[in-house]
Order: structure tokens, then sequence, then C-alpha cells
């Protein structure tokens, strides 16, 4: 029963009013990178079972200037997103491990440890 | 104008109207109960009390200590009768703020945790951090969501009780959020409005601290008790009168002059070591330790600062862990508003008005001397506090007594039958026809913040610390010149919405009246017991004044002052002893 | 005692008047030591009685005066005319509706209050005459979300609470977290049903912003993203529920 009170409107360039509000933007905006490469990492697993031609084709495609310049902007959205998540772990995963907290930054590096381990396998897999 | 039938009605959502409410739905769920508040329950001072709430848990103590200390802690004002039900039902309505989830402070072991506190022969003080008061009021509030029979008034602020027949019917209100004139039509009604600090210039009191509830009471010719007796807690930080915590002390710490000496050791609360040391020291009763600064102050031993004299609160020795631990609202403070992290320098402090000992007279049960009107909390006076209240016991009495009026007013529901469906508007049109005054065509020349600045200035010279004949007298002639003046008091703001300098306006008046009652009462009681101490009368006078003073609302007039009997029952006046050494004696029959 | 002048516009709304919102500008003598409070307060004695705003405690603990300052949401006892600058902005709370000056319409936040249960619901009956045993580390698991004050800052900064009307917002959930670490309490699955909907934790994005704003460091954000992770688990779990309960 409240009157004549002045409800405000969200306006549609609500994002651009705090630096932290772009920054989140940008944090959820780098989904659209990382869906794109997705895409096309699933074209080229479809290249790849094509047979060799198809594979060549794909691998020419990602060595063009396009295709380098869309393999960094997945870098850096993927760099971005990743540690910002890093960041953000340990308030969504607080541990206590007996009776004591364990620090933030252990569960932070916990999450690069993960990381680097992954890269390393994966660098293994492929050199070997 | 709209009107609300319904059971009950409690005007006050802190500590004491939420209890009600909540032990009222519980005695009786049928009843309907509207909870008027002129703020939302989350912003009641209840929020801002620290240190903790008294009630016998250890071993080591007993319910008799308690009341000992109490009565002798209210230099025998205390109604003995009252003071035996509190003490006793202490424990039982902190154990249920525990069950209600209330995040009391631990011992190891999971006890719930009790901490020393002035005048207190044992720790008995339960705590959470330095936040108590703020933990009890949200667990109320949040506990009182489960009981659909309690509806919500929030930002509704009460004008007037409606009396018909010689009985309170109700109460006549005002929606802050439209303008909206509403009556409140009941069989009881409760007042938990709380105390009357801001009559005050310097006060720990937030700003709806206008004692209100009580010149409503007043009006409506309900008396007023025990008036004369104001509590200045020691140690308010100067210029803003922010609150720091008796914990503070009970934790360990001391109060410095400016040689940097232990000076409550000169005002027979000595000797200073062992410390800490119960009942001794900086762990005397309020009423001593602001009388202490006032001395020290004539003698020129306090510290000179641009927010004038002080003394030094020096937590320093307890080290920053356990300030952390369990001061850590006392540190943030500090920091922010005197500028000095206790951790590494001591807080410059001064006694500050905290708390009205006085208040709507009520018995045991929390009725007042209307029918249908009862009272509990800082604004009711029943009185377990007497010339001077204990740290924590405060708290304490919310839940007590506001459950005692809860269940009355329950019982009176019962007994009354049925709703009121109508009332004689003449009563109502004299209560909205105040406001309407205020915001009509009225061509005055005064204004709130000069008639405001004139009752600070008496009260704060005239009916300190220490008061005589000459400054009481004084006072009750200019605050009947101020209550004189406010019929011309003309405000800027003519709308209906959220017109808060009406409220202001308002406020001023319940100040002014309340304010009359105090002097008076002051200005009759020819001695010096517990807060109220006179120069002219510097020894206590059980033959005359063993009595509590009531003042009765005598309208433009000042009002009449009568006596009334202290209830002794077993504990016969003596002398209050502190300091000393543990285990000795702590009164001389 | 040293005095500084500041410009301080504010935004003003009078219902009764029939106009949108506007500025009103006020040149206020401050005095070193002044929070903003003690600037406003100055106006509505002095300078505009018509200046309507919420205030009580004047120590940040009954979160009354919740307001924009410079675009940023702050208690206004507990910013310091110091660290402002000579013009100062002064809105109320973004993302509610307006009610005059600087008031703000809090019953959304009420409403969402109720409705998250914010009360102990026991797994059995409470010990006799005695209290729940709870160790100081059961205590601390919880005491940091038990601290907010309900000031609104956090609906002020949280977009969400602007761009989705049903959302509950950032200080409710919180609540429902600090009863859900309770040791005392086993409501956890029964205030999921209302903090797993659709107006519930998974209506937050982790813009994180009403963290930053919050004036007693609660951490909604990070209470919100502990609830999505116990909300999963427990959809994840539920067929062994069902189990149990057959």
């Amino acid at each position: 029963m409240r009157t004549h009170s002045h409800t405000p409107r969200m306006p549609l360039f609500w994002w651009l009013r705090r630096a932290s509000y772009l920054r989140y933007m940008l944090r959820e905006l780098t989904c659209v990178p990382i869906a794109a490469w997705i895409v096309v990492a699933t074209a080229g697993l479809v290249d790849l079972v094509r047979g060799p031609a198809a594979w060549q084709g794909f691998l020419h495609g990602m060595a063009s200037p396009a295709g380098f310049t869309f393999q960094l902007i997945v870098l850096i959205a993927g760099v971005y997103h990743a540690v910002t998540w890093f960041a953000l772990a340990p308030r969504t995963m607080p541990l206590n491990l007996g009776g004591r907290q364990v620090p933030g930054s252990w569960i932070q590096g916990a999450h690069y440890a993960l990381l680097l381990a992954i890269l390393v396998a994966v660098f293994v897999l492929v050199e070997i | 104008m709209r009107t609300v039938a319904t059971d009950m009605v409690i005007i006050g959502a802190g500590g004491a109207g939420l209890q009600a409410a909540i032990a009222a739905a519980e005695a009786n769920p049928a009843a309907d109960i509207a909870l008027i508040s002129k703020v939302y329950p989350m912003r009641s001072h209840t929020v801002a009390a620290e240190g903790g709430a008294a009630g016998v848990i250890k071993d080591n103590d007993s319910l008799d200590d308690h009341f000992h200390d109490t009565v002798s802690g209210g230099d025998w004002l205390c109604d003995q009768d009252a003071v035996d039900a509190f003490v006793a039902e202490a424990p039982k309505a902190l154990l249920q703020l525990e069950h209600w989830g209330c995040p009391w402070s631990r011992e190891s072991d999971g006890r719930v945790s009790v901490r020393p506190f002035g005048g207190m022969k044992n720790e008995r003080t339960w705590f959470a951090a330095d936040k108590s008061g703020f933990h009890i009021l949200h667990t109320l509030f949040q506990t009182s969501l489960k009981h659909a029979s309690i509806q919500r008034f929030d930002e509704y602020y009460a004008l007037d009780l409606i009396v018909q027949d010689g009985e309170c019917r109700g109460v006549a209100t005002l929606c802050l959020a439209t303008g909206e004139e509403v009556a409140f039509l009941a069989p009881a009604v409760i007042l938990c409005t709380g105390g009357a600090g801001r009559m005050f210039p310097f006060t720990t009191n937030g700003a709806i601290n206008t004692a209100d509830g009580m010149a409503m009471a007043y009006r409506a010719g309900a008396p007023l008790k025990d008036m004369e007796f104001v509590q200045y807690h020691p140690t308010g930080l100067p210029r803003t009168g922010i609150l720091i915590t008796e914990g503070a002390r009970g934790e360990g710490g001391i109060l410095l002059n400016k040689d940097g000496y232990r000076y409550l050791q000169d005002y027979a609360l000595g000797p200073p070591d062992p410390w800490p040391r119960k009942k001794a020291m900086e762990l005397g009763p309020r009423d001593r330790l602001s009388q202490a600064f006032w001395h020290e102050q004539r003698k020129g031993r306090t510290i000179s600062t641009a927010d004038g004299e002080v003394v030094h609160l020096d937590l320093r020795h307890l080290g920053q862990a356990k300030i952390d631990e369990r001061l850590p609202f006392v540190r943030e403070l500090s920091r922010a508003y005197a500028g000095v992290d206790p951790v590494t320098e001591p807080i410059p402090v001064r006694p500050v008005v905290h708390y009205t000992m006085g208040g709507i007279d009520t018995d045991i049960q929390s009725a007042t001397a209307l029918p249908g009107l009862f009272a509990a909390g800082e604004c009711a006076c029943v009185s377990i506090n007497g010339a001077n209240r204990l740290g924590s016991n405060s708290l304490t009495e919310l839940l007590v007594f506001g459950a005692r009026a809860g269940r009355s007013a329950a019982e009176r529901v019962r007994s009354a039958g049925h709703k009121a469906t109508s009332v004689n508007t003449d009563a109502c049109e004299a209560a909205f026809g105040r406001t309407t005054r205020l915001l009509g065509e009225v061509r005055g020349n005064e204004t709130i913040a000069g008639l405001r600045d004139g009752l600070h200035e008496v009260m704060e010279r005239c009916a300190g610390i220490y008061r005589d004949e000459t400054l009481l007298r004084e006072a009750c002639e200019k605050i009947g010149s101020l209550r004189e003046r406010f019929p011309a008091l003309a405000i800027q703001d003519h709308s209906r919405v959220y017109n808060t300098e009406l409220i202001y306006a308002l406020e001023l008046g319940s100040m002014l009246e309340v304010a009359q009652a105090m002097v008076h009462s002051a200005h009759g009681r020819q001695e010096s017991r517990g807060a109220h101490q006179r120069l002219d009368y510097p020894e206590r006078n059980d033959e005359r004044f063993l009595q509590h003073s009531l003042a009765t609302f005598r309208g433009s007039d000042p009002p009449a002052i009568d006596y009334r009997a202290v209830v002794i029952t077993r504990f016969q006046p003596g002398e209050r002893v502190y300091g000393g050494v543990p285990g000795a004696a702590d009164s001389k029959a | 005692m040293t005095e500084r002048t500041l410009r301080i516009e504010i935004q003003r709304y009078q219902p009764e008047d029939d106009e949108p919102p506007y500025w009103q500008g006020y040149n206020v003598p401050c005095e070193e030591h002044w929070v903003l409070l003690d600037a406003l307060n100055h106006i509505k004695d002095h300078l505009d009685g018509t200046l309507s705003y919420r205030w009580s405690c004047h120590m940040a603990v009954c979160g009354s005066c919740g307001m924009v300052v410079n675009g940023d949401p702050m208690l206004a006892c507990k910013t310091f005319v110091r660290d402002l600058p000579d013009t100062v902005r002064v809105a109320p709370l973004s993302n509610l509706p307006v009610e005059r000056d600087l008031i703000v319409d809090q019953e959304r936040f009420m409403t969402s209050l109720s409705e998250v249960s914010p009360w102990v619901i026991p797994a059995g009956t409470p010990p006799e005459d005695a209290e729940y045993r709870q160790s100081p580390q059961e205590l601390a698991r919880f005491r940091q979300y038990s601290m907010c004050i309900n000031c609104l800052l956090c609906y002020a900064a949280c977009p969400q609470v602007g761009l989705n009307p049903g959302y509950l917002g950032p200080a409710a959930l919180a609540l429902a977290h600090r009863y859900n670490l309770d040791s005392r309490d086993d409501g956890r699955l029964w205030r999921a049903e209302v903090t797993g909907s659709e107006n519930g934790v998974w209506e937050c994005t982790f813009v994180g912003e009403c963290s930053e704003v919050c004036p007693k460091h609660v951490d909604p954000a990070g209470a919100i993203q502990q609830m999505k992770l116990a909300n999963s688990l427990d959809w994840l779990t539920a067929p062994l529920r069902r189990k149990e309960r057959s």
C-alpha cells in the first residue's frame, strides 16, 4: 500500500556505471569465445575423423592470421576466466581441517596446481 | 481516519516489545497482536547494547548474590519482590534466547561463557562478543517472524493512548509512509518504547530515544516513577557519545587520569591490585565511576582535548588477540570515531547519559495504574534498578518483564472477551489535533533546533551528575518556559508522506513533558542516592526518602510529585561497599 | 576547529508534488570530524527542514542510514567528511522504490527475510534447562554471517536486484546461510526449497559487488556460492534421501 513511490528503471548500460560491473561483464563475456572454441574444436575433431586431407585443412585454417587471432582471443578469455574463477573459489568452498580454516590462498593455489598438472599431462601425452 | 480492531497492541519493537509479542503469541495463540513501531524493528536501540545480559548460571554464583548485588547497586531503591522475581527468571529467559539461536560466546567445552561486570560479585553476564544487544535483537526479531499472529505495523508513530471510561482502549497513530491517521483499538496495550536519553546533548542513545511512550502514559494519567535517576555510563567517546562497553573493563581495562594514575582508588573503590577484581576499581558501579570523573575534573586532573575533558581507558595490556576476540566492535568504534587503536593507544572517554532508571510506574506483572495499559523495558520502572542500574541487568530486564507484560496482556485479552468495535472519537481527535496544528497554519517563530538546544543546555548544566537547589530550580523554570514556547513551534514541512520534521517536533514535545517530570522529581528529592547526587544534600536519607517519587501530569502546570514506600523484604538498607579485597563483606547492615 | 564548506547535492522526491525526482544543492559548513550524517542533520536543523532521511544509532549498527554517495552505497554515519571531495551527490539506495527523498521502500527485503525462515529449526527438542553445547569453532563457522545489520547497501549494489524484482537478494540469502551453518539448526533442506528456487541463489551470477560494499564484511556473495554448492550436492544426493525415507 505504498503511494506514489518512484521506481527506478535499470538503464540498458547499467554495467558501464561501475568499473567492477564492467569487469564482471567481461568475465561473463569470456564464455562467448570459449563456446566458439568448443564449436571449432568439435569441427576439428570431425575433420580428424574424416581423414588426413580434412585434418590438414583444419590445421591450415588454424594457422592462418584469422585462425591465429581467434585462438589468441580464446586464450586471453580462457586465462581471464580461469584467473577470476580461481580467485573466487575460496569463498565458494571454505574448508575446515582439524578445526582450523584452510587459508584461501591454499585453495586458490591448489586450483593452479591442478591446472598445471593437467597442462603437464597433456604436454607429455602429446609429445609421446 | 482508519480503524484497526485487534486483541493486543504493542508499541515498540525492540527487545522488550518483541519478547512481549512472542510471549503473548505463545500464551494465547488465538490472539491477534499488532506490533507497532516508529522504526523497523532492527533499528530499535536494543541493537546498540554491547556488554551483555546478566543471569546466574555458574556453580559459584547464586540467585541470592544476584539479588544482593542488584539491590545494593540500586542503593536500596529497588523493589525487592521485583528483584527476586527478576533474578529467578533471568537464567531461563537467557537460555530460551540461546535455544532460539542467539550466538552467545562459549567456553571451550561448549557451555555459554559469562564475564564479570560492574558491581557484580560473580561473573554472570552472558555475552555475544561485544555486540550482545545486536544479537539479542536480531534473534528476537527473526524468531518473531515464526508467529503468524504477530502482525507488524512498521513506521507507525504512536501519538496518544485512547482512554475511555478510565481504561486504556487503544492508541492513535500516524502511518509515516502515507501520513494517514490510524486508530488501533484493543483491550490491552503494552508500551515498550525505550528511554529518554535524547533530552541530553551527550548520550549513547540513538535518535529514536525520545521518551514518547513515557509521555503518552504520563499524559493519559499513569504516573512516572523515579524520573530523577539518570545513568551516566562512565565510558562514552567524547563528542559523539558513542558507547564503549563496560565489558572492556570486565576484560581488564583500566581508567587513568592525566597523570597516568588509576584515580578510582581515591574514591573508595580501591586498592588497585590485584586486578581484575570484582566490584572493585573499574568494576565498581556506574554511578560511582561517573561521579569520580566529575571530581577529577574539578581537581583539574582530567585530560583536555579538542572534544572536551576526558580520561583514558587503557586496553593495551590485554593484547591484540584478546581485543580482537572479545572486544572487536570496541576496536572498530574507537578507530573510526576517535581515531585511536586501543591495541596501541588508550581510548579517550567521558561519562555520557546512557539509561533512564525511571519510567512508567508498573507492578511486578508489568501492569500500570491505567487498566489495560502495560509497560516493559527502559520506558517502565518496576523497579528493579532503583537509583542506579548495574550493567547487563537491563538486557535481561527486557526479556523477563517483556515476557511478563506479554503474558499479562494475553490474560487481559482472555478476560476482556471481545475486540472493541468502536471508540469515542473525541479521544482520537485530541491526539490527531496535535499533528493537524503542527501541519497547519500555525504562525510561530520557534524552531525545533532552537527549543531542542535550549532543553539540552539546561539538562546538561542543571540536571547532570551533580545537582543542587539553585540549578534544579533554574531547570524547573527553564523547562516550564520551554513548554510554554512549544505551541509557537513552526515547521517547514507540511507534507504527509514521511514528514520526519513533524515527527521530530512531536518527539520534542514528549521530551519537554518528561524532562519537566524529571527535574521536578529531582528537585523534590533532597538527598543523594545512587545516580541522583546533590551537593546541598550529600547524604542518603532513608528516613524521608526510602521512597519512590511519582510524577503525575497536570497539563501545562508542573507535575504533582508524590511518594510511595519501596518494597523491602529481606535486605535492609546498608552501606554500599565496593573495593576492598576478595572475600570482604559486601555490605554493612 | 577547522571548517570546510561542502557542496552537497541531494536527490529529492516528494510524491505529493507528482514531479519526478530532482537534485537540490546545499552549501554546508562542515567540521573536521563530521560524518555525512552530521552534515545532513545540519541541513535539516538549519537549512531545510523538509529533507527526509532515516537514521538512529550514529554508530553503524542499526542499519538505518544507507544511501548512495557519489555513486557508492554507504552508511551516512560512517562516511567521514574528510574522505569526501568538495562536491558530493547523495541519492537514495539504488534498485529499490523511492518513497520520499532519501527514504526507500524496504518491504521487498522484509518479505524476503520472512521467506527464508530465519530462525532455528532444531532436529528435536532443545536440551531441558540447559544450553545446546556449541564449541567456539562451531560458533566461528556462522558468526560472520550473523553480523548483517540489514542496511541494504548490498541490495543497492547488486544489479540482479535491479534486474529481477523477485530475487530474494544478498542479505536475506546470507541470513539463510547463517542458520544453515549453525550447529543447533537442522533446517537446511527446508530452507533450500526457497533458497534453491528460481528467486533464490540461482539468480545470483556472482557479480560480487554486495560483498564489496558490505560495512560489516559479511560476504553475502560467498554465502550464496556456498549455498549453490550445497544445493547442487543436495540435488545429486536426492535419490539417496528418497531411498532413506522409503
